[in-house]
């Protein structure tokens, strides 16, 4: 599904990313935990195709295509998704025109037919009930005077929507209570299935209580350092990540 | 929230001729001859069979205009306009005045059919069922037909031509018309007050809620000729009325002036909600041909409690210089604002609003949106005035630009002046572009560039196009996904 | 400017026209002078001037003072390491010692070109009419040196005060500038004061300019000032009013990552009329600016504030920020406000606001309900207001100094 090779990555001639290798198989949930600066985010703006990184060196392939080669619309079309650590404000659009105009562009770009507005009023209302979503939250322009947690319920909500086969989550717990945990955890896991690949990128452990992962790799300094079962992150928790920036 | 969807078709649809409504009619035409005169005022004077009063207050206008200069005060630049070389009057040779719409000749009917107008009256207007549009066709000077005049006349109302006004009624236009904008008052207003040749005139009835919607659609289709409309509607106390605007004009490569005046009278209680959508043709990419509109609007608010709101959305013209007002005279009375104003590839925009506030607690709020891309420049100029006797005068001002390439300009020229303490005024700008982190969430969720541009624009612009009747809600949508058509990469 | 020499009739143009003929000119001095005598003094039909009509204001143009008088005994605003005194325009001798890193000498006319190059009438009359001033240079020291010039007109007689001076901060240097203006109360003077202020790259300049003339007289400021690259220029105008005060502050970004933050307070009575005029000139990229002024209007007075941004094509990336807030004290006072963006680059954060109104009822109650008599609860708000503006300069004795000043000025309003 997604395969990573050697890749290097710099912003502003900062280099962030220093020999990334990872493979993600279809149904397999991988998780990257790691200090604050170690280039999670990065790796995940890198994959979703932000133009203000630089890839130096290496390569990505997604489906067996160059996703570098892709613009980020592209990619999201092909199937990339990419949940927000701080998911962006946009004044004046409500979240339900924001939300059709996202799913059509993407059908479009995959040649299927346009969902009518019943169909996709459906589809929104029941995916958005799993979620917590309120109708009011809809209403409103997107992310606007949302919540932490209503964010990243809305990021999940999009998620479900959009059907990805590649879902990149960026620090989705971070600022959510331990109630928001769960339902953003419960939803997550329901879109686990044996053709859906995960990348769960986390600093704390505790999210990988509610989304359990097959494989746990490390990062530090752009790299990563260390990878194993989902034991690994507990171990993690206990001892911290000193070891490993050393190693790094 | 469909509408949006309509403006990313609409955006991939188009593909060369960008401006649809750039056709022109073959129509057999009578025209005044070249150049201004005397005798040039007397003839259309003459053509709409005028009282001996009206030739001389337009005689009277005339010769001030000759005395007085054209304004450089605002930030647009353009050649020098030759005032000899237009025609001053142009109408259809069918258009007799008709009496019904079986007597509009029907190459006429289809221009508007073509533009998306309904001159029949059962016909509604597309999308939207139930809703009922009176509409006042101008084309090129002359008013070819007014619909609905006789429902509207059942509850009192008058709406017709500003000519047959001047003929049926003038009591109420000797009454009113240029107390507002009086003859004297800038170099277009006083051109106008001596040649305009036609116009949509209103009155509304005390107690009276107009039972639809009135509407006036102004056409330009003969060449170098000038559009002088002349557009007067009297709210008497108590009532509503609720207006729109609509002017389009041939694509062609010379320019072509429209100085248009409306003067707005509300009395106590009363309100006029006036909306325009402006696509008069922009000129091409080059900054060849295009509309100069150069327009004196502005509202009285007479009577206590009284209300006039603005709503605009300028896409079109080459350059756009139009600052529609408000006098907020009657205490408790109430000024708005709203604007959206688009220029894109050479299209040059002063346009703003003033509020002057008179009366005592009188309020105004304006909410002004410029977007700018190309080559253009797009100036905000407003005034926001109290008066010493203004005690209690509110106003709020919110004037928000959006930069798209760095080719454009984006100017804010506002004038806050208090003279009474109790006044409390605020103000607030903004320019800004559209966020790369707008663009990149959108595109993350798989909009491509143009449809993420067009997506948070109109988000932009929301606020405004809220204040638009629900008819034209969806139609300015559209025009500004066209108008920012190749703005993008 | 659309007026014709046919239109220069008043007293002031006249005696202008003749303080101009009366000397030879070259050079800088005789364009701006040419300008004079071709335009004559801006009237309300020129933009810039729209709210000071100076050819109705000025009713005389008073000749210029050619005796400098003598050195006078007064107590400096601030502690200051290095002290100067300007008498009727004329710079006194530069004190022998001088701090580490500090140069200064006694300039003749031409001195100092941080202006604008697009003409302004309140520059030109200071490059005509200038007879020097002191020339600074503050070049890389341990200490910040605070320089202090004492600006006095002095006399019975109506005379003309014209000034320029030049300061430059040298690269990485760092030095504080605190000027004073004042003069008798009873006799109709005029001031032109300039400053052309340099700041280099990495230097860093403060500077305070406390205008406190006497009642009676006009004083027209102007300030330019240019910086390199990460530099950093902070001035606040204090402007007590007198009959008629300008001051027109240029400000050009030359180099990258540099800031700006103009502030300025104007706290007016009576019938007195202030107008500043501010234009910042972002003319290169990602630089930054803070733009905030406060006026507070007694009495019929009138406080003008004219504050144009400018971000040129080039100047990407700029993040500039303007304020202008006016507080109503009286039922006839006025405020005119005229905050400006030109803006001709796309990638920038730029935005003005700007307010007015009187106290506050709901504050001015829950104090007065909190048993805080009426004048000293408008004290209390007026102060608070004011201070945001003030509160943001570096040194705590200048904070002191001005805050000192608002205070007597609020005590002789309400005495």
């Amino acid at each position: 599904m997604l395969q990573i090779n050697n890749l290097h990555a710099e912003v502003d001639g900062n280099k962030i990313l220093r020999g990334i290798n990872l493979t993600i198989k279809p149904g397999e949930v991988h998780a990257i935990m790691g200090p604050n600066g170690s280039g999670k985010s990065t790796l995940s703006y890198v994959l979703a195709g932000k133009d203000d990184y630089e890839i130096t060196e290496g390569e990505i392939l997604f489906k067996g295509e160059d996703l570098l080669d892709m613009e980020a619309d592209e990619r999201a079309a092909a199937g990339m998704f990419l949940a927000f650590q701080y998911p962006i404000e946009i004044p004046g659009v409500a979240t339900m025109t924001f939300l059709r105009t996202a799913m059509n562009a993407q059908r479009k770009a995959r040649g299927e037919e346009e969902l009518n507005t019943p169909d996709f009023m459906k589809i929104v209302k029941q995916k958005a009930a799993e979620l917590n979503v309120t109708a009011d939250m809809l209403k409103r322009p997107l992310n606007v005077g949302f919540s932490g947690g209503e964010k990243k319920r809305n990021e999940i909500m999009q998620m479900a929507l959009l059907e990805p086969s590649m879902c990149v989550l960026d620090e989705t717990d971070s600022g959510l209570d331990i109630d928001a945990l769960r339902i953003v955890s419960e939803g997550v896991n329901a879109l686990r299935g044996p053709d859906r690949g995960m990348l769960v990128i986390t600093h704390y452990q505790r999210l990988l209580d509610h989304i359990v992962p097959d494989v746990v790799h490390v990062m530090s300094a752009g790299k990563i350092v260390k990878s194993g079962g989902k034991e690994l992150a507990l171990e993690l928790e206990e001892k911290g990540y000193a070891d490993y920036v050393n190693a790094a | 929230m469909p509408a949006v969807q309509e403006t990313i078709d609409q955006v991939k649809e188009i593909d060369v001729d960008k401006y649809k409504y750039g056709f022109v009619t073959d129509i057999e035409m009578e025209l005044a001859p070249k150049g201004l005169s005397e005798d040039i005022v007397r003839f259309i004077s003459a053509k709409k069979d005028e009282p001996e009063w009206m030739l001389e207050w337009r005689l009277d206008a005339y010769r001030r205009w000759k005395t007085m200069e054209e304004p450089t005060w605002a930030r647009v630049d353009y050649p020098k306009i030759d005032f000899e070389d237009l025609h001053y009057y142009a109408a259809p040779k069918s258009t007799t005045g008709p009496k019904s719409l079986d007597e509009v000749d029907p190459e006429l009917l289809e221009t508007y059919k073509k533009l998306g107008i309904p001159l029949s009256e059962q016909a509604v207007l597309a999308g939207v069922e139930g809703a009922r549009v009176a509409v006042d066709a101008v084309f090129d000077s002359v008013s070819v037909v007014t619909t609905f005049k006789d429902e509207l006349a059942k509850a009192g109302v008058i709406f017709c031509s500003i000519s047959e006004a001047v003929r049926e009624h003038p009591e109420l236009v000797k009454k009113y018309l240029g107390t507002v904008v009086p003859t004297s008052d800038n170099y277009y207003a006083t051109l106008n007050a001596a040649v305009f040749s036609d116009g949509s005139f209103v009155y509304i009835p005390k107690g009276v809620r107009c039972p639809m919607e009135l509407s006036t659609y102004f056409r330009i289709n003969e060449e170098k000729t000038g559009q002088f409309e002349r557009t007067l509607i009297i709210a008497d106390e108590g009532s509503y009325v609720s207006y729109l605007e609509g002017c389009t004009a041939p694509m062609r490569d010379e320019n072509q002036l429209h100085a248009a005046v409306v003067e707005l009278v509300t009395l106590d209680e009363a309100e006029i909600k006036y909306s325009t959508v402006q696509n008069w043709y922009p000129g091409d990419a080059d900054g060849k041909g295009g509309i100069y509109n150069f327009v004196t609007k502005r509202g009285d608010c007479r009577g206590k409690n009284s209300k006039i709101s603005w709503t605009q959305v300028e896409t079109g013209s080459a350059i756009t210089w139009k600052y529609p007002s408000c006098i907020l005279r009657g205490e408790n009375s109430r000024g708005e604002f709203y604007s959206i104003a688009i220029s894109n590839g050479r299209q040059q925009v002063d346009s703003g609003t003033k509020m002057i506030h008179l009366g005592k607690n009188s309020s105004s709020r304006i909410i002004s949106k410029g977007i700018s891309a190309g080559n253009s420049q797009n100036t905000y100029r407003g005034l926001v005035s109290a008066h010493r006797k203004a005690a209690g005068a509110r106003n709020f001002t919110q004037c928000d630009s959006l930069l798209i390439g760095d080719q454009c300009g984006a100017h804010t020229v506002p004038y806050i002046e208090a003279k009474n303490s109790t006044a409390v005024f605020e103000h607030e700008a903004t320019t800004s572009k559209i966020s790369d982190d707008q663009m990149f969430y959108c595109q993350q969720r798989g909009m491509n560039e143009e449809e993420a541009v067009a997506l948070i624009v109109n988000g932009f612009v929301r606020d405004v196009i809220q204040q638009l009747p629900m008819e034209f809600m969806a139609e300015t949508q559209k025009l500004i996904g066209i108008s920012l058509e190749g703005s993008v990469g | 400017m659309t007026a014709q020499p046919t239109n220069m009739q008043t007293q002031a143009e006249k005696a202008l026209l003749e303080i101009l003929g009366g000397q030879p000119l070259t050079g800088a001095r005789e364009i701006a002078a040419g300008r004079l005598r071709e335009s004559g003094l801006p009237h309300r039909r020129v933009e810039e001037w729209k709210y000071t009509d100076l050819r109705a204001y000025l009713k005389d143009f008073p000749t210029l003072a050619d005796q400098s008088g003598a050195v006078l005994t007064r107590e400096p605003l601030v502690p200051a390491d290095v002290s100067l005194q300007v008498v009727n325009g004329h710079a006194q001798s530069v004190p022998g010692e001088l701090p580490d890193g500090v140069s200064i000498s006694v300039a003749k006319t031409d001195n100092g070109t941080a202006f604008h190059t697009k003409p302004s009438t309140t520059v030109d009359l200071n490059t005509a009419l200038s007879n020097g001033g002191y020339s600074i240079a503050i070049s890389k020291a341990d200490k910040v040196p605070v320089i202090f010039i004492d600006h006095i007109v002095d006399g019975t007689e109506a005379v003309t005060a014209a000034f320029r001076h030049s300061i430059t901060v040298e690269s990485g240097a760092n030095a504080t500038l605190v000027e004073r203006f004042s003069g008798p109360s009873d006799v109709a003077y005029l001031v032109s004061g300039g400053l052309s202020a340099f700041v280099g790259d990495g230097a860093f300049l403060t500077h305070t300019r406390v205008v406190n003339e006497g009642p009676q007289s006009s004083h027209l400021g102007a300030i330019g000032a240019r910086l390199g690259a990460n530099a950093t220029y902070e001035p606040f105008v204090m402007t007590l009013g007198s009959y008629l005060v300008r001051t027109d502050v240029h400000l050009t970004f030359e180099g990258e990552h540099s800031h700006g933050g103009v502030r300025g307070a104007t706290l007016i009575k009576g019938d007195e009329h202030t107008d500043m005029t501010l234009e910042v000139d972002h003319a290169a990229p990602n630089c930054t600016s803070i733009e905030q002024f406060k006026s507070v209007i007694d009495g019929r007075a009138q406080a003008v504030f004219q504050g144009k941004i400018m971000v040129k094509q080039i100047a990407q990336k700029t993040d500039a920020k303007m304020m202008s807030q006016g507080l109503l004290l009286s039922e006839n006072g006025e405020f005119l406000n005229k905050p400006e963006l030109e803006i001709f680059a796309d990638d920038v954060v730029c935005g003005h606001g700007a307010t007015c109104g009187d106290l506050d009822d709901n504050l001015l109650f829950y104090l007065l309900s909190r048993g805080i008599p009426r004048p000293v609860a408008e004290t209390m708000m007026v102060q608070a207001f004011v201070s945001e503006a003030i509160e943001d300069t570096e040194q705590p004795e200048i904070i002191e100094a001005l805050e000192a000043m608002v205070e007597d000025w609020l005590a002789t309003r309400q005495a």
